[in-house]
């Protein structure tokens, strides 16, 4: 055998055994990894609740970003949606970091969709952008295809977003490979270790690149490459269709924000209901530690208003 | 279709595939057909404009090759041939730029504004076809080369995938008799050289260069020089330099090392040109498929070179950068790059002279000189660079004025430089040790265990740290 084919040989074992590796390690890579691997088991949770007893349980499904996993304080909301006879809610979180409604709503289709595992309350826990659509040069296909999408929307998907002949290729391997999913959370999980102020150094050319990097999340809001919100449409659509009932809230940022006036405009024509803390609910500097996610009081805080807003008990 | 995506190397996959089956011709015929597919996945409206080239040049040099050596016949198809190329070339890279500028001055004038269309779509890789065109037919006409005889065989040399969006620029006496005849087909020793060239260039690409463009985003934004400090705009630059030759390097590697396997040697585009110790040396490392164009063509050919005096040579080598600035795109910043490195090269043509000349002059010193000569040499390229890559000449003004107040070490100062020793420190002590040896390809001649080694390593690299965006060749913008 000649050198240059052992080379190959060997460099295809190695690329195998990073696949297994990266599949073995995947839990201890980030605890957004290990968030992202409990959704396979929501929908058995859902379901158990509801047949222990379809009457009095409630199941409730907290879907959104890092934004509503800091902004939503479980406790407080457990307490406040246990009813009076003491029914206390079974609650489940979809609420990776740095995602939008493009993921959440391929995520609601894999993982919660199910004839008789869907939450009866969708609370959508929103910033100012996430809801409208992002463009097919912003998809992060990789994860989309490992973590969300399930492969019988594949084809729904393709077709959305116009996805071409590289995107597709990717999306087709990243099915099947966990190492291309998985790869950039190396650099965040060793940078920020070793370099010292690597995170207000990734701020700044964030800021300059105009938005969040994927994978290098440090608290930039990024900016809505597109104003359509086809994708909110189709989450309405699927969670309606699953019998569940969406209610969307605007979690509070430092600086006051409504929704855009398009988003507004479908919520309205849907008929969903919205709770619009991010306009109505102003809150101090030092409840942003990050300059962007909540402190626990502040969770609590928004916590008891949407309890309030949405009228528990 | 980059080289750095899974389409690419996915049509290069049945390319290759399909070539092994097929006679000469047919291979011609293929790669063909396969080189106006990779261009028509860019923008297929602009396959008229190569189409248009070839069929001009083929005919005109076939004219020229017929006409006997005084005939004036000769000249005027040279000139058409000209015409077409460069009024292509002018028409799509530089229009708008001078009608803009023509607009301005106009309007300062106190006259009415031009009603002229002023932005075209720059056609992807013009500048470089358009360059490989005109040396053909010139060479025909100076009798350096063979005029082809096949349409098809010059179709190909014009338009073969590899080199055709961002070079190498190949000239015809090189490339074309590997076109017409028998290639060789791919032996280990092509395999082993193609396969270290086209991970090299991967690396170069996707791990230095798009990583370095994310470092560069911050210091050459437009709003960010009021918070910077004089480190934060000296690393920026090292980093855009790291950039840019990560980026056009990696691009020819990979071009250079396909084209291998498909039996083809192509000429070699860079050569370290981070270990130049002088500008003459710098351009005999940098895009060498340009500069030598740009030597024998504009500098030699058209401006008459280094016969008509001392001055006369400093004009034209002035002249022959400034253009070559402009060849890069057409704004201003690549003007004063391209004056920076006429000026530079002038200086130090003088310079040598005067050295040369003197008692001793050419012993060349040792290494505390070589050092010097080094730091001085890399700085001066990298002052080149600020403004080849500032979106306009006040920006790059005002990044350079910060070296005259204090100097504050700053987050994105440490990030910048952790980041350049992570991702370019083992290359460039990789490229040392080619240097050592003057040999790009050193590698492929050692036990294979050490580059078993290497590839691990980019292996490890390309997979774990992609940079946080996308980004395209910067050449193909050219």
């Amino acid at each position: 055998m000649s050198s240059e084919v052992k080379i190959v040989a060997i460099l295809a074992v190695s690329l195998l055994a990073l696949e297994i590796g990266t599949r073995l390690a995947e839990p201890r890579l980030s605890k957004d990894l290990a968030h992202i691997r409990t959704f396979s088991e929501l929908s058995n949770r859902f379901s158990s609740t509801v047949k222990k007893d379809p009457r009095a349980k409630k199941t409730v499904l907290i879907l959104g970003n890092s934004l509503a996993r800091q902004g939503i304080d479980e406790q407080i909301l457990v307490s406040g949606l246990t009813d009076s006879k003491g029914h206390s809610p079974t609650i489940g979180f979809i609420t990776p970091d740095g995602t939008s409604v493009t993921e959440w709503v391929w995520a609601y289709r894999r993982y919660v969709m199910h004839p008789g595992a869907s939450p009866d309350l969708v609370i959508l826990v929103t910033g100012r952008h996430h809801l409208m659509d992002d463009s097919r040069e912003q998809l992060d296909i990789p994860r989309l295809a490992a973590f969300y999408l399930d492969a019988r929307d594949r084809s729904e998907f393709l077709s959305r977003y116009s996805i071409d002949t590289e995107q597709s290729i990717e999306l087709l391997l990243a099915s099947q490979s966990r190492l291309l999913a998985d790869r950039t959370r190396l650099r965040p999980l060793l940078f920020y270790r070793m370099i010292p102020g690597y995170e207000v150094g990734v701020n700044q050319i964030n800021a300059a690149l105009g938005g969040g990097v994927p994978g290098e999340s440090t608290g930039i809001e990024a900016s809505p490459m597109t104003e359509k919100t086809e994708t909110l449409r189709l989450l309405i659509e699927s969670i309606k269709a699953s019998g569940a009932h969406p209610v969307v809230v605007t979690v509070p940022l430092p600086d006051p924000y409504s929704l855009s006036a398009g988003v507004a405009e479908l919520l309205g024509e849907r008929g969903i209901d919205t709770v619009p803390l991010g306009e109505a609910m102003l809150l101090p500097e030092e409840r942003f530690p990050d300059g962007y996610h909540l402190d626990r009081k502040g969770a609590a805080m928004v916590t008891r208003e949407l309890l309030r807003e949405i009228g528990a008990n | 279709m980059l080289f750095n995506s899974f389409s690419f190397w996915l049509f290069f996959a049945v390319v290759a595939a399909v070539h092994c089956l097929l006679p000469h011709r047919g291979r011609n015929l293929l790669l063909l057909a396969a080189s106006y597919f990779f261009y028509a996945c860019w923008d297929w409206r602009f396959l008229s404009l190569i189409l248009t080239t070839t069929v001009v040049d083929f005919f005109a040099s076939r004219s020229i090759a017929r006409a006997a050596p005084d005939d004036p016949i000769r000249k005027r198809w040279l000139m058409i041939s000209l015409t077409v190329n460069l009024g292509i070339l002018g028409t799509f890279k530089y229009f708008g730029f001078f009608a803009n500028e023509l607009d301005r001055l106009l309007q300062a004038l106190g006259g009415e504004p031009l009603s002229l269309p002023l932005h075209l779509i720059l056609p992807v890789g013009i500048s470089f076809y358009t360059f490989q065109a005109l040396s053909y037919t010139i060479d025909v006409f100076r009798g350096q080369t063979q005029a082809a005889k096949r349409f098809s065989d010059f179709a190909l040399y014009i338009a073969f995938f590899p080199q055709l969006v961002a070079g190498p620029i190949e000239r015809s006496s090189h490339l074309l008799p590997q076109v017409v005849n028998p290639r060789p087909s791919c032996d280990e020793k092509r395999f082993r050289d193609g396969f270290f060239l086209v991970v090299s260039g991967l690396f170069l690409k996707v791990v230095i260069a798009d990583n370095m463009a994310w470092l560069v985003a911050y210091p050459f934004s437009p709003h960010a020089v009021s918070q910077m400090s004089a480190p934060d705009v000296l690393l920026g630059v090292y980093a855009f330099a790291l950039q840019i030759y990560g980026d056009f390097a990696g691009y020819s590697a990979i071009a250079i090392g396909v084209s291998k396997w498909l039996g083809f040697d192509l000429m070699t585009n860079f050569r370290r040109p981070y270990f130049a110790l002088d500008p003459r040396d710098f351009w005999r490392r940098w895009h060498i498929s340009l500069s030598t164009w740009l030597r024998d063509y504009l500098y030699i050919f058209a401006l008459g070179g280094n016969r008509a005096g001392r001055w006369r040579t400093a004009r034209n080598l002035f002249l022959t950068m400034l253009l070559g600035g402009l060849w890069h795109g057409a704004a201003w910043t690549f003007v004063i790059w391209g004056a920076l490195h006429g000026l530079w090269l002038v200086i130090h043509r003088f310079w040598s002279l005067r050295r040369e000349s003197s008692p001793g002059g050419k012993h060349h010193g040792g290494w505390i000189l070589k050092l010097g000569a080094w730091l001085v040499t890399i700085h001066l390229v990298c002052l080149g660079w600020l403004f080849f890559r500032a979106q306009s000449f006040e920006q790059a003004w005002q990044m350079l004025s910060l070296f005259g107040a204090p100097w504050k070490w700053s987050d994105y100062a440490a990030t910048c430089a952790s980041l350049i020793l992570f991702f370019a420190g083992p290359w460039m002590l990789f490229e040392a040790w080619q240097e050592s040896n003057k040999d790009r390809l050193v590698l492929t001649d050692v036990s294979w265990p050490w580059r078993l080694g290497l590839y691990l390593y980019v292996l490890l690299m390309v997979v774990f740290f992609p940079s946080p965006v996308a980004v395209e060749f910067i050449y193909f913008q050219f």
